[in-house]
Parts: C-alpha cells; sequence; structure tokens
C-alpha cells in the first residue's frame, strides 16, 4: 500500500509498486487532466508537480511518491478561484486542441513560482514541453501575462 | 654473459679488469625491468624507483582516464552546460541543459525525468543518493570536472586538482569511484546503453594501483 | 479503481466562466454525448437547434473539435443568425446525421478546411429557417407582421419593446413547415462573426483538465486493452510466446486480431497487418501482459525496402521512361521546351512525414450484438459508421459514433483502424474497451504523408521570361485510403497533384505529367494536404525563374498572377514585412504565394544565417484572404499553429524506412520543434475581399518551406531543393543537432 497526498487529499493505492504515477493518478485515482503521450519523459504532457518540484510522472514510479504531496492541474485553481497561469492561458486564448496544455501550465506554474519575472531565455531554458499544435507562441505571451498579473494584484 | 663465457682467455682477462663494468651494464640492462632476483646469476639488478613508479602510475592513470571518458562517466562530466546522452554522446535532446545548481533549469530538473533507478517502463536511466534510495542522485559534476575534450595532462590536472575537483585527495577519488551509487550506474546503465567495459572491481583496482603508485599524470609535453 | 462516469445524462453541469467572458455553456466533465437519453423537454426545429420551453437553446456542432475552433465559430453562426443569446447557448457535439453530411462528398467529416466555407451558408439558412418560424409564431399570436419582428438575445422582439422568449413558440413552431426562402442578416447586421473574435468556448475546460479526450473516456464495466501491430509492411507474425501471460494480474483476454487495419486500399490487400492485444482490467495490467509476450514477425515481401530504396524509385521514375498521365495541357510546351536554347531545370524533394498529434490513437467501443456504440476522438464519425458496418454486418442507422475532444486531429483521425481494433475487441469479450496505442505504435502505423517529388523545367524567351513549363510530379496516392471502395483513383488522384495542377499562375504553355506511385508504406492526408509539398517546388521555382530573370520576387509573381486577390496578399504581405524597405544587417527575406483552399495566402520570413548554417528567423509574415474572416483571433492562433507545422516538416522531421518497416517510433527521432524557436515575430493581416468564404486551417503551413528556403537563398545564394533542411546542415540554435 502507497500513500499519499493529491491536490491536498490522502489517497492510500495498492497499485504495483514500480507503475508510473501517471496511470495511477488517471485509473486509480480518477484525475484525466494529466495526459499519457509519450511515456518517456519526452514530450511533458504528463508534468505534475510531486512536493512542489516539476516531475514528469511517465517516468515516476508510484512507489517514490510515498508520503509525498502531489499537485495536479486540477489542483492549482479552482472554477472559483483559478490560478493567475489559467486566467492569462485562458486571455490569451493559449490552447488549440488542448491535450498537451496541462503539462504546460503545471511548468509555467512552478517557474513563475521561482521566477516571478522570466526573461524569455529563462522560459526558452525552463518550458521544454512539446506541442504539435504549436501554441509556443502564445504559451511564451501568456507566461509573461502570468506575471505581469502578478506585479498587478500585489 | 654468454659473450663472456665463450672464451675462456677472454673471461679471465674482463673478470680481471673490473667488475664495476659488469655491474653497471647489468643495471642499464634492467632498468625498466623487474625488480626479480635473477637467481641463475646470483645477480640484482638496482631499479631507479622514482622512474618506474611513475612510469607505472601514468600507465594506469591511462586505463583510468579511458574509463572516465566512456559515455557513462563524460555524458554527466560535459565541458560546457549541455548534457550529453547516449554512445554516441550527442547533445541531450529537448533543450536540457545544466542550470544554476548543475541540477536543471528551473521546471526542468534532472530529477523532473531521472529517478532513483532506471525506469523500465520509460527507459530513463536513474541512480538514488547515497542516503535515500527513493531520492534521485541524477545531476551534472560541476563544470570544474567537466571532463570532455580535455587531453590526458589536462584531465589528470582536472582531476587531482583540489580546488577544482571538490577538495579531495587521490583517497577521496578513489572512495567517490567506489561507493558513489551515480558512478556505480556507468556499470549498470540498463536500456541498451552500452555499461562501462570492464568490471567495477578491476577498475577500481586500476585506480587504487594509480593512486598507489603516486597518482602521477603525464605532463602537456608527454 | 475510481471511476469517471462520463455519461450521466440528466447531470447537466454548466461550465462557470472563470471570472472571465467566454461565449456558450459547455458541457464539461461531464461530457454528455449527444443521443445519449436527450432532454426530452428539448425541441428540435431541425438537426442544428434544440430549444426547450424554458427558453434553453442548444445548438449542435456537427464538426469535430481538434483545436481549429469550430466548437465555438460554428455554433457562433448560428447563434448570430438565430439571434440566441450566446452567452447562455448550450453547445453540444452531434453524432451522424444526414444533414450534417458535406454535400460537396456526400459525407460527414471534419478536415480539408471545410468546415466554415462548405458549412457556413448551410448553418445561416438553418439558423435563419429556424428564426423565422419563431417569428412567424409570434407574429400569428401577437397580430402583427412578423417583419416586425426580431429575433435578439433569445428573445423574439417586437417593435414597441414587448418580448417574449423562444420558448414560448418553439412547440408550436415545430409544427410548421421551414420556409421555401429566408432572407439573411447582412454581414453589418453580424454580432458574433464577422471580424469579431470570440473568446474560445473550449478553452476553459483545456486549462483546467476537464476536458474529455478519447483517452479520458470512461463507460461502466469498461475494459482496457493494449495492442501489437506487426510493424513490417507485408509482414506477418511468426510467434507469439506467451510466457504464462494468462496468469497475470488483471488479465482478461488474449486476442489476434487478423488484421488490424481493414483500411480500403488499392489493391485491396495492400498492407494489410496483423496484431495481438491484451484485455485486461486496467490500462497498466494490458500493457504489462503486452510487454511480457515475445512476439517474432515475418519480415515479408518488403524485407529489404528502405528510404534508399524507395527514394531511388522516385528517381527513377521522374528520369525514366515513365507513363505519364497528363494532368494539364495548356498550349506546348514540350515543344517550346524542346526547341529552346535556354532552358532551366530543377528537381525538388519532400520528405515522409507523420502525424505524431499529441493524443495517441485510442478508441473505446461497446459491441451490442445488434449494435455498436462507439466513443472516440474521431474526424470521421461516418467514415467509421461505414467501416464498421462492412466489417460487422450492422447496418449503419445501429452504429453510434459519439466524438470526445481529439488531441490533435491533422487528418490522422479521419482514418478508423483504431475504432474498428476497439469493437473487434470488444465483440470478442463481450465488454466495452478501450484500445489505447502507445507513442511507438502510433508513429510506426502511421499513414504518412508521403514523400513526394517535383521537376520543373522551363524554356525561358530572349528576355529571359518563361515561356513554356513543364512539370512532372511523382507521388503517392493521398486520398485513396480516406475514400472508401466506390472511389478507386486511377491514373490521378484528387489531392495529390493539388497545388501544382491549380496554380495561382497563368502560364501560356504548361505542361503537367504526374505519376501515381504504389509502394508499400501506407499514406494518407495530412494537414496542407497535396499543397504541403507541391506549392514548395512551385514557389521554390518561381523563386528560382526570378532569380535567373534577375528581379525581385514579388515583382516578377505579378507578372503571372491569374487572379488580382493574389496581388492583394503580395501587396499586404510586402507592406507589414517591410519588404521594401531598408533591412539590419544580415536580414533577408523570402516570400511565398499560394491559392489553396479557395483562400489567397502570401508568406514572407526574414531570416539570419550564417557560414556554418546556423539559422536565426527574426520574423513571418502573411497576409491572408479568406474572402471574410469570421473570427481573426482564431484565424489567426490558426496561422501560427501552421507556421510551427510547416516549419517543423521543413526544418527537422522526417520518417524513414528500414528493413520493410518505419524507423522513427517516438519524439527523441521524430525531431519537432520547440517552444525556444518560436522567439520570433509573428504578424498575420486579414484582407476581407468580400469573395466565398475560403478554408484557413490547412493554410498557414502550405507557404512556409518555400518562403524559408526562399530567404536563405537571398542571403546566402544556396539553393536547397530537398526537405528537411538538417539534411543539409541548417539548424536553428536550439535544434538538437546544433551543439555550441
Amino acid at each position: 500500500m502507497i500513500e499519499f497526498k493529491v491536490n491536498g487529499k490522502n489517497y492510500t493505492v495498492d497499485d504495483d509498486p514500480d507503475t508510473p504515477l501517471l496511470w495511477v493518478l488517471r485509473d486509480s485515482i480518477g484525475l484525466k487532466g494529466t495526459k499519457f503521450s509519450c511515456g518517456r519523459s519526452f514530450c511533458g504532457a504528463c508534468s505534475i508537480h510531486v512536493d512542489n518540484e516539476v516531475v514528469r510522472s511517465c517516468s515516476f514510479p508510484v512507489k517514490y511518491a510515498e508520503g509525498k504531496s502531489i499537485t495536479t492541474i486540477e489542483g492549482i485553481g479552482t472554477e472559483e478561484k483559478p490560478h493567475v497561469v489559467q486566467k492569462a492561458w485562458i486571455e490569451e486564448q493559449v490552447p488549440q486542441c488542448g491535450y498537451c496544455q496541462s503539462g504546460f501550465i503545471m511548468s509555467a506554474v512552478r517557474l513563475l513560482d521561482i521566477n516571478p519575472n522570466p526573461t524569455d531565455e529563462d522560459i526558452n531554458n525552463s518550458i521544454t514541453n512539446l506541442c504539435r499544435c504549436g501554441t509556443y507562441y502564445r504559451v511564451r505571451k501568456a507566461i509573461h501575462l502570468a506575471s505581469e498579473m502578478n506585479k498587478q494584484s500585489e | 654473459m654468454k659473450l663472456l663465457l665463450k672464451s675462456r682467455n677472454i673471461i679471465k682477462q674482463v673478470y680481471s679488469i673490473t667488475p664495476l663494468v659488469l655491474v653497471f651494464v647489468a643495471a642499464l640492462a634492467f632498468n625498466k625491468v623487474r625488480k626479480t632476483n635473477n637467481s641463475e646469476s646470483g645477480y640484482y639488478p638496482i631499479a631507479v624507483k622514482d622512474t618506474t613508479e611513475r612510469e607505472k602510475s601514468i600507465q594506469k592513470f591511462k586505463e583510468v582516464a579511458k574509463v572516465l571518458r566512456h559515455p557513462r562517466c563524460i555524458n554527466c562530466h560535459p565541458s560546457d552546460n549541455y548534457p550529453r546522452q547516449g554512445d554516441d554522446m550527442h547533445k541531450h535532446l529537448f533543450n536540457v541543459q545544466r542550470g544554476n545548481d548543475d541540477r536543471g533549469a528551473i521546471v526542468m530538473k534532472c530529477i523532473s525525468c531521472h529517478g532513483a533507478s532506471n525506469n523500465k517502463y520509460s527507459g530513463v536511466p536513474g541512480a538514488p543518493e547515497p542516503d535515500d534510495p527513493n531520492k534521485s542522485r541524477w545531476h551534472l559534476a560541476p563544470l570544474s570536472m567537466g571532463w570532455m575534450g580535455l587531453n590526458d595532462a589536462e584531465l589528470g590536472k582536472r582531476l587531482l586538482n583540489r580546488e577544482m575537483n571538490g577538495n579531495m585527495s587521490p583517497e577521496d577519488l578513489v572512495k567517490h569511484m567506489e561507493e558513489d551509487p551515480l558512478v556505480l550506474w556507468g556499470w549498470n546503465p540498463g536500456g541498451n546503453r552500452a555499461p562501462i567495459p570492464i568490471p567495477h572491481e578491476e577498475f577500481m583496482e586500476t585506480l587504487k594501483e594509480w593512486v598507489d603508485t603516486g597518482a602521477h599524470v603525464p605532463k602537456e609535453d608527454e | 479503481m475510481a471511476e469517471i462516469r462520463i455519461d450521466n445524462v440528466s447531470r447537466r453541469s454548466f461550465i462557470k466562466t472563470m471570472g472571465l467572458a467566454t461565449g456558450g455553456l459547455l458541457l464539461q466533465g461531464s461530457f454528455v454525448f449527444a443521443g445519449d437519453d436527450k432532454n426530452p423537454q428539448q425541441i428540435s426545429l431541425n438537426a442544428f437547434i434544440r430549444i426547450t420551453q424554458d427558453n434553453e437553446v442548444t445548438l449542435i456542432v456537427h464538426q469535430a473539435e481538434m483545436g481549429q475552433g469550430a466548437q465555438t465559430t460554428l455554433p457562433a453562426i448560428l447563434a448570430d443568425e438565430l439571434g440566441a443569446n450566446w452567452d447562455t447557448v448550450i453547445i453540444e457535439n452531434g453524432l451522424t446525421d444526414p444533414a450534417f453530411k458535406n454535400p460537396k462528398f456526400n459525407l460527414q467529416f471534419t478536415g480539408n478546411a471545410e468546415s466554415i466555407r462548405t458549412f457556413h451558408d448551410i448553418l445561416r439558412n438553418t439558423a435563419a429557417s429556424a428564426r423565422e418560424m419563431l417569428k412567424q409564431v409570434a407574429a400569428k399570436r401577437w397580430q402583427v407582421d412578423s417583419d416586425s419582428l426580431r429575433a435578439e438575445n433569445s428573445y423574439i422582439v417586437n417593435q414597441n419593446g414587448k418580448k417574449a422568449p423562444f420558448g414560448d413558440f418553439v412547440e408550436e413552431a415545430m409544427k410548421l413547415e421551414p420556409p421555401k426562402e429566408v432572407t439573411l442578416k447582412k454581414p453589418s447586421e453580424w454580432k458574433l462573426t464577422g471580424n469579431k473574435s470570440l473568446p474560445r468556448v473550449d478553452v476553459p475546460a483545456k486549462v483546467n483538465g476537464s476536458a474529455v479526450f478519447g483517452i479520458d473516456v470512461e463507460i461502466p464495466k469498461m475494459l482496457h486493452a493494449a495492442i501489437a501491430m506487426c510493424p513490417y509492411f507485408g509482414g506477418s507474425i511468426r510467434e507469439i510466446k506467451e510466457n504464462g501471460v494468462r496468469k497475470m494480474s488483471g488479465f482478461v483476454a488474449l486476442v489476434r486480431i487478423p488484421v488490424v487495419n481493414p483500411i480500403f486500399s488499392n489493391p485491396p490487400e495492400h498492407n494489410k497487418r496483423e496484431g495481438v492485444a491484451i484485455v485486461a482490467d486496467t490500462y497498466w495490467n494490458a500493457r504489462k501482459c503486452l510487454d511480457t509476450l515475445e512476439i517474432s514477425y515475418d519480415k515479408g515481401p518488403n524485407a529489404e525496402m528502405d528510404s534508399e530504396s524507395l527514394h531511388k524509385i522516385y528517381e527513377d521514375t521522374i528520369n525514366g521512361s515513365t507513363k505519364w498521365f497528363e494532368s494539364v495541357k495548356e498550349g506546348d510546351a514540350e515543344a517550346k521546351i524542346k526547341d529552346s536554347k535556354n532552358t532551366i531545370k530543377a528537381q525538388y524533394y519532400s520528405a515522409w512525414q507523420s502525424h505524431a498529434p499529441m493524443e495517441p490513437m485510442n478508441a473505446t467501443a461497446h459491441f451490442k450484438g445488434d449494435t455498436i456504440e462507439v466513443w472516440a476522438p474521431t474526424q470521421g464519425q461516418e467514415m467509421a459508421q461505414i467501416l464498421l458496418a462492412k466489417e460487422f454486418g450492422i447496418p449503419v442507422e445501429k452504429i453510434i459514433v459519439n466524438r470526445t475532444y481529439l488531441g490533435g486531429g491533422f487528418g490522422r483521425r479521419l482514418l478508423a483502424d483504431y475504432i474498428y481494433q476497439a469493437v473487434f475487441l470488444s465483440k470478442e469479450v463481450g465488454l466495452p474497451v478501450k484500445v489505447l496505442w502507445t507513442r511507438e505504435d502510433d508513429m510506426q502505423h502511421d499513414f504518412y504523408r508521403p514523400g513526394t517529388m517535383q521537376e520543373f523545367q522551363a524554356s525561358l524567351n530572349d528576355e529571359g521570361l518563361p515561356e513554356a513549363i513543364y512539370t512532372k510530379l511523382v507521388s503517392p496516392s493521398i486520398l485513396q485510403v480516406v475514400a472508401n471502395a466506390d472511389y478507386v483513383f486511377e491514373g490521378e488522384g484528387p489531392s495529390y497533384p493539388e497545388g501544382i495542377k491549380e496554380t495561382p499562375y497563368h502560364f501560356e504553355n504548361r505542361l503537367l505529367h504526374s505519376y501515381l506511385l504504389r509502394i508499400p508504406p501506407p499514406s494518407s492526408v495530412w494537414r496542407s494536404t497535396g499543397f504541403g509539398t507541391n506549392v514548395f517546388a512551385l514557389e521554390s521555382f518561381i523563386d528560382e525563374l526570378a532569380s535567373k530573370k534577375g528581379e525581385d520576387p514579388i515583382t516578377f509573381r505579378k507578372r503571372y498572377i491569374a487572379d488580382e486577390r493574389s496581388r492583394g496578399v503580395l501587396d499586404a504581405v510586402a507592406e507589414a514585412s517591410g519588404w521594401y524597405t531598408e533591412r539590419k544587417d544580415g536580414h533577408f527575406l523570402g516570400i511565398a504565394l499560394t491559392h489553396s483552399f479557395e483562400t489567397f495566402a502570401a508568406q514572407v520570413i526574414e531570416i539570419s544565417i550564417d557560414d556554418a548554417g546556423i539559422l536565426d528567423i527574426h520574423k513571418i509574415t502573411t497576409a491572408v484572404d479568406c474572402g471574410t474572416v469570421l473570427d481573426p483571433g482564431i484565424a489567426s492562433a490558426s496561422i501560427e499553429s501552421g507556421i510551427v507545422w510547416g516549419l517543423t516538416a521543413a526544418l527537422t522531421s522526417e520518417i524513414n524506412f528500414k528493413e520493410g518497416r518505419t524507423v522513427e517510433s517516438n519524439f527523441h527521432d521524430f525531431k519537432i520543434l520547440g517552444l525556444p524557436e518560436f522567439d520570433i515575430d509573428i504578424e498575420t493581416v486579414f484582407i476581407n475581399s468580400g469573395a466565398k468564404i475560403g478554408g484557413v486551417a490547412e493554410s498557414g503551413p502550405i507557404p512556409v518551406a518555400p518562403a524559408l528556403c526562399n530567404a536563405i537563398f537571398a542571403a546566402s545564394g544556396k539553393r536547397y531543393r530537398t526537405l528537411p533542411l538538417k539534411n543539409h546542415n541548417i539548424y536553428t540554435r536550439y535544434m538538437s543537432d546544433y551543439v555550441v
């Protein structure tokens, strides 16, 4: 049995300890917002936070989640109070097909936590997620906008 | 010797001339070789200890260097801000970089993908921290420990330079390479990654012999 | 294991707008599939519009939402013309229906940039019809003239301000005959469309993780399947070692599938493959079970096939005495070229490409004996019905295909091979089954954008201007697999000559010879269709002609353009890109023009390139004349998206073959561009010429490759005629092949 928190709630699962956390989250716990795309850590669609660090859950066996605090896309904001990154994403109308966007957003959230004022170079070096619809141009704009929005609300 | 024995007359003459000459010749002949006792002649060659040790040490170093330059080691010891990957040591895909702390850029940390053990499903390699089997140790060696593109002399110098190598004595280096889980990973990389081609014990033996023989490294002009 | 129910039909959760204005309330999270026990209160005025007596207006979206914005703009057209309140309409995904068929093809599908240009007028008429019927009822009830009423915000409003909700009139309206003629609103009366950027209705769900893609579908009692398909074209499974799989946790069944891809092809047996699937209680268990099997294959008759041997076939065809199909003959190009002393010739080649959408192929199906129900991220709901009807002998009317969001379509999801697999397995185990491919499955079992080769030969007159052009085109079929058995293309198919058969130019003497290659790797339509590779060749050659003449590329093109709209986009892009103004040192421009999907577009790319081949892209400017741009926000996002798509194929991605199978299997070897490459300026201008509305979704990628190569020529004097450019050691700074 492996115990951990997801989005503030406690879970105990009895999956095979080597099961990627991605599938435990999606199928055992039922949070579908984190996506499977490459299964080999190449694309970032499966990005989540483990104790506030970005982790690609397709390459993270659930056994290492023991005692940790996991955050998924479902947990960074609510409908009443979306995360500022989500607000910026809507403002810039970033998503197209939308499949990869959870991963981008999780990465952007963490980026802004550590670096509230990222330069384009910072964004280039940190956001390595893949998008086949080519939303890259708007992802960048949305990160800058989120940074602005944070400043204004201070 | 045989020469001397051929003609009794000459022998008598030579023997009578100077034993010192013999000794000198013998010393020259056995200069670089072994400290063995040639019991046939009852003769002990005198080895010049310093030169022999240094040569031997450098020989050992070259064997060590071969391992250090193997992809499993050097991929994480780049001399720039880009880790390498694969047996062909290509630049790590997906714009992965060193970051400020050798542990990856913000939000693209090494441990975002690389776990505490080789992941058999994703194929991503991993290794644990020595004190925590569930925590990933994956990271780059600091720039001061970058080995790519260095020749033997430069590599050796860098390896021994305590200001650059994390203040490690040669004995510390041995301990590091004996025990560090990330180093040991090089022998158990998983996937189709070529492991270090000689067994770890053999490598440690060579390494220790290098240290025991004075941890010499070649000079630039050698 | 938690159960996420997607089909709670009576529970409708309305999306809240997250504090920002969106248009329309979308059924999110609990995704209601239309046709599933729909609200009996809904009264259908037609296939697209349902209204309850409580004034709940539901608009049916008949086209797939795969990122191109169909789920926003199509209902916006309906709401606009109907006079419905956009903030309160409910948007629902449609099933198949004769009313949803594309009249040009008599088929319901999403692709080919059809959604707006083909359905705009249909939707307007449908909504106007419904509006007039409601007005008619109100007019009778209020004893006024119908013309004195207007429809606004889901109310019928009288001239004196008296108003009543649609819901009051809908029951009677339904009984009326739809009017034979309706007057559509003038564009000046449009409130939601026509140069208005609406917030997309699907965006909120796509930023909070609640949007339901095919992979997210959960049906009660559903099982999961992982599948292994023979990767060799024409090969077969030799042996399967089970290694105790049947005792593994969660194992339900091991199922051999004789043909995993019963997609129509010509000849019919072409490249059919077999496979084996494991059905289990969870996806991960299915995966582990499948990995336990040891499967060996016979490579089959194409074991020696590789990229080089295929390329040689193209070369031999284009250079040899081939039985060409005469696609175009105007004037006498052959004679003019033969007699000329001044000719120029060039050959071009674009590599094979994979779709690689971020969501791998998947489908969920329930075979219920005499009916079939499917839930899938599909562009081809009707095509799936047709295939399943054929394979399982069940009438089309008894096959329901529910459509989720698509994590990328790009043409791949027109085909129903993975849907067929889900149904096959469901039939086998008697329960609903979801089949999910890995990325490796997806890339190795794609129906690829085929490589195509073109040769242009022109004779030049005394002024150095082209007077005759002879083009050869060698290409596998693009649309054969998309068509069904009724359409067997011989001689020439409809898609692969696009962009080179009809061009934006008029030359008096023009000959086009084409040859339809039949080679093992499966090929199909890919975003930009036949235009993508043909326009690369054409626009590069036009540039080569301009250079030979020593004339500015825009001035040169203007000599030959056949339509004023070409001139319009050329001028607009020249202005926006600063074509005629002085540039920074080391900056160079390249241009390309295209007329595709009834839209005219011209694109200029500004670059620098150094001697080592390191490319810096500074700005990409596109001018688009699609007649009237309904939603500039969505349209410009589409162009941006197309730029990334086109640039990736131009620079770095390609599909290779070896030993009779595809080489690439994931994103480490099928390389696509990333975010850092797009630290560039992108500007898109729209020209509203008022012409018939054209498609935009595929126009973005088309001019990119030739504009880029033309810019590289301007910068370096080097002409590159084969793609991708990485094979010529041209890299951007962030491509992995580039090491500092």
